[in-house]
């Protein structure tokens, strides 16, 4: 295993990017149709459950120190179990990379991109990922933590260049 | 008839040329022609000696080969003796005066008479004396006694002897001795210390460094003043042997980065080293990437900074140009006019340089990517002006700036070499093609001039001359870039530049280390500079023997509680 540490920056930088990209740039639809103004409350319900889960595992894994899941269930289920839960990681992650890159270039088509072939977008982000795993993890991080910074710096800029439009009342759903 | 008949054939018939033409043939054997044995030590016969010199520096052909056969008078003895050197490296009236003059003429020192010995101790035990007495010795009373020259030393091995007579000194061999002397009698014709040429700042010392090492290193020690700077010598290249120095602070940088840097330049395997540039493309860490990962400068006072805060400087004989390791992303945008000015003005500088940076960069690339994929960024007014400005024009943006960017370094790449009193001229006439002609034969469009000229002015901001080659191919990358994929293209590529600058090292320092903006004396890594009395540590990453560069207190006629 790869024991290649990130420093206390990089590591809030990796939260905080997906943060941004889930939740600040795109916030599901489903929770802004149902919850309307009230979906930042949502967010926060939401994250509270997410931070609870967590806590969950992380207690359990407190049982099993410097192990991870595939180690836990070769502890518990032995070989078969060690390869089904690996095989079904596998199938998730991969899974969830094709989701999210098939979803960011669906809206990337959609908008600039209306007539180029989706796999032409998908390629780009596949020969990023790529490029990327040429490198040590390292870099990887350091780029994540440059890339949160500067987008966090346009975030700002963004809202205050909207400010004009920000209506405070909004964002109380009772009160209004 | 014969006449018009010869006439269709030289007209219409093939006629072998007689023009004279050289090819270079084949060489079947690669066996250099010189044939001679490598002899590794000195006789003591001054013939022999007197043959392998010629024939070693080909002395029949070689006309600047000069050979100066005499009598040498020591103790009232003559010997026979030979000078050697290379008629413009050395100073003739330093050889006539200190050397020739003592050596040949009778004088009180070379007519001592051989048959008294020196004695040396005495002492007397049941009344008989014993003396000790010091035999005469040639080669050290040669050495100690007869010749005045500051610079002098024994050498047994042919092969430095050599060595030092390609590098301008003069050789003396002496029948009966199996070694030679070398002589420092240096007077080759060098420039004098011009003024930096493509280093320029309003405050700070005007001096450059020159071809010759010798100079360079009195440069730095001048402005350096420490006994801890240590100038090491060695020697590249197989053939050229070009001497090189390393300098450094024995008390201050980090002994594995000396020896680092000692390792990679001793494990060449080359002929011949003949500018700084060579060498920094065999040492440097990648030379796959296009920024450069070692800093040149022509300044001695620059140099001598880096030295003082720890780095490590390399000299190449005949280059003006000093090597700087290990270098950062940050250095290459770093003047030494920073630490010349106040903290205020140089940030100013610095924030000017990172708009700069950024404009030169992404400005085209940016251009065409919104022009094609991102209209709505674009004020209403703005967009209007830019389509009726275009109408004309009958090539697609892209084709537009391509034209324009190869324009622009034809142009720069000409003002380079052209004679002087043409520059002007080539400068206006330039400009005007690239601007008001292009404009009215509708081949670009008046916005891109301006984009292109504000590109242009801002990478010629970057203060580091090599960086900005890294900025003018980039440059390209982001238009196509842009044009392909709007912003997401240049995302993307801007996503590769910053895995390529943050994964790569510079003799052990990350390259591009994220600088926060502001630092204080704790922290090292910022972008802008702190006072001058709150630098008070050295690079963490280059762990120095010595962190602290001044006291927490560097003012102290300031401090009240004493």
């Amino acid at each position: 295993m790869n024991t290649t540490k990130i420093n206390k920056y990089e590591g809030i930088a990796f939260v905080l990017i997906i943060i941004i990209n889930l939740i600040l740039v795109n916030l599901p639809k489903i929770s802004l149709s149902i919850c309307g103004t009230s979906a930042w409350i949502n967010v926060i319900y939401v994250s509270i459950l997410a931070f609870l889960f967590v806590l969950f595992i992380c207690k359990v894994f407190q049982k099993f120190p410097n192990h991870d899941i595939v180690d836990i269930s070769a502890f518990l289920g032995g070989k078969f179990l060690k390869i089904f839960t690996g095989i079904a990681f596998l199938i998730f992650f991969s899974f969830l990379f094709i989701m999210t890159i098939k979803y960011f270039s669906e809206s990337f088509k959609l908008i600039y991109f209306q007539n180029i072939d989706i796999f032409f977008i998908i390629l780009l982000f596949l020969i990023g990922a790529i490029f990327a795993n040429s490198f040590k993890t390292k870099a990887i991080f350091k780029t994540c933590l440059l890339v949160t910074i500067l987008v966090l710096v346009s975030l700002c800029i963004n809202y205050f260049v909207l400010s004009d439009n920000f209506v405070p009342e909004r964002i109380f759903p009772i009160f209004r | 008839m014969s006449k018009l008949s010869n006439f269709f054939q030289n007209l219409f018939l093939y006629q072998e040329k007689e023009d004279y033409q050289f090819n270079i043939p084949k060489n079947n054997n690669n066996i250099p022609t010189s044939h001679l044995p490598q002899e590794k030590n000195i006789y003591p016969s001054l013939d022999v000696n007197l043959e392998y010199m010629k024939a070693k520096f080909n002395s029949l052909i070689n006309s600047d080969i000069s050979i100066r056969e005499f009598t040498l008078l020591a103790q009232n003895k003559e010997y026979k003796a030979f000078l050697f050197y290379i008629d413009g490296m050395v100073d003739t009236k330093l050889i006539n005066d200190f050397i020739l003059k003592p050596l040949m003429l009778r004088n009180r020192a070379n007519t001592h008479t051989p048959d008294k010995k020196v004695r040396v101790t005495s002492a007397v035990a049941n009344n008989i004396s014993v003396r000790r007495v010091k035999k005469f010795n040639l080669e050290e009373y040669i050495f100690n006694s007869l010749v005045p020259q500051n610079t002098i030393k024994k050498v047994s091995e042919f092969e430095k002897i050599i060595s030092d007579i390609n590098m301008g000194n003069c050789a003396l061999f002496i029948d009966t001795l199996p070694i030679a002397f070398s002589l420092e009698v240096k007077g080759f014709k060098a420039r004098s210390i011009p003024e930096p040429n493509n280093e320029i700042i309003i405050r700070g010392s005007q001096e450059a460094f020159v071809e010759v090492i010798r100079t360079n290193t009195s440069l730095i020690r001048r402005f350096v003043n420490n006994e801890d700077l240590i100038i090491e010598g060695v020697s590249v290249g197989e053939v050229t042997k070009t001497p090189v120095a390393i300098c450094y602070m024995k008390e201050i940088a980090n002994d594995n980065l000396v020896a680092e840097v000692k390792y990679r330049i001793q494990n060449l395997k080359i002929d011949s080293l003949t500018s700084s540039g060579q060498l920094e493309q065999l040492i440097q860490d990648n030379d796959k990437v296009i920024f450069p990962q070692i800093l040149s400068t022509e300044r001695p006072d620059r140099a001598s900074r880096y030295i003082l805060a720890g780095r490590v400087v390399v000299i190449v004989n005949g280059s003006p140009y000093a090597l700087v390791m290990p270098a950062t992303f940050m250095d290459f945008l770093s003047s030494q006019e920073d630490t010349n000015i106040r903290y205020q003005y140089a940030n100013l500088l610095k924030i000017v340089r990172g708009i700069a940076l950024f404009l030169a960069l992404l400005l085209p690339g940016l251009y065409i990517a919104i022009s094609n994929y991102h209209q709505e960024l674009i004020p209403t007014e703005l967009l209007f002006a830019i389509v009726s400005s275009r109408a004309s024009v009958p090539f697609p943006v892209i084709l537009e700036i391509l034209i324009m960017e190869v324009s622009f370094e034809l142009i720069r790449e000409a003002g380079v070499r052209v004679p002087s009193p043409l520059g002007p001229t080539i400068g206006i006439v330039g400009a005007l093609i690239l601007g008001q002609a292009a404009v009215s034969a509708s081949i670009v469009s008046p916005i891109l001039i301006i984009i292109i000229s504000i590109t242009g002015i801002c990478s010629f901001t970057v203060p580091d001359f090599f960086l900005g080659f890294w900025v003018r191919i980039y440059r390209f990358i982001y238009i196509i870039a842009g044009y392909l994929g709007g912003f997401l293209g240049i995302a993307f590529v801007l996503f590769v530049q910053f895995l390529l600058l943050l994964g790569n090292q510079s003799f052990g320092v990350p390259y591009l280390s994220l600088h926060l903006p502001f630092g204080g004396s704790t922290r090292t890594k910022s972008y802008f500079l702190s006072p001058m009395w709150r630098r008070e540590k050295r690079e963490t990453e280059l762990n120095t023997k010595r962190p602290n560069a001044q006291a927490h207190i560097s003012m102290t006629w300031k401090d009240t509680r004493k």
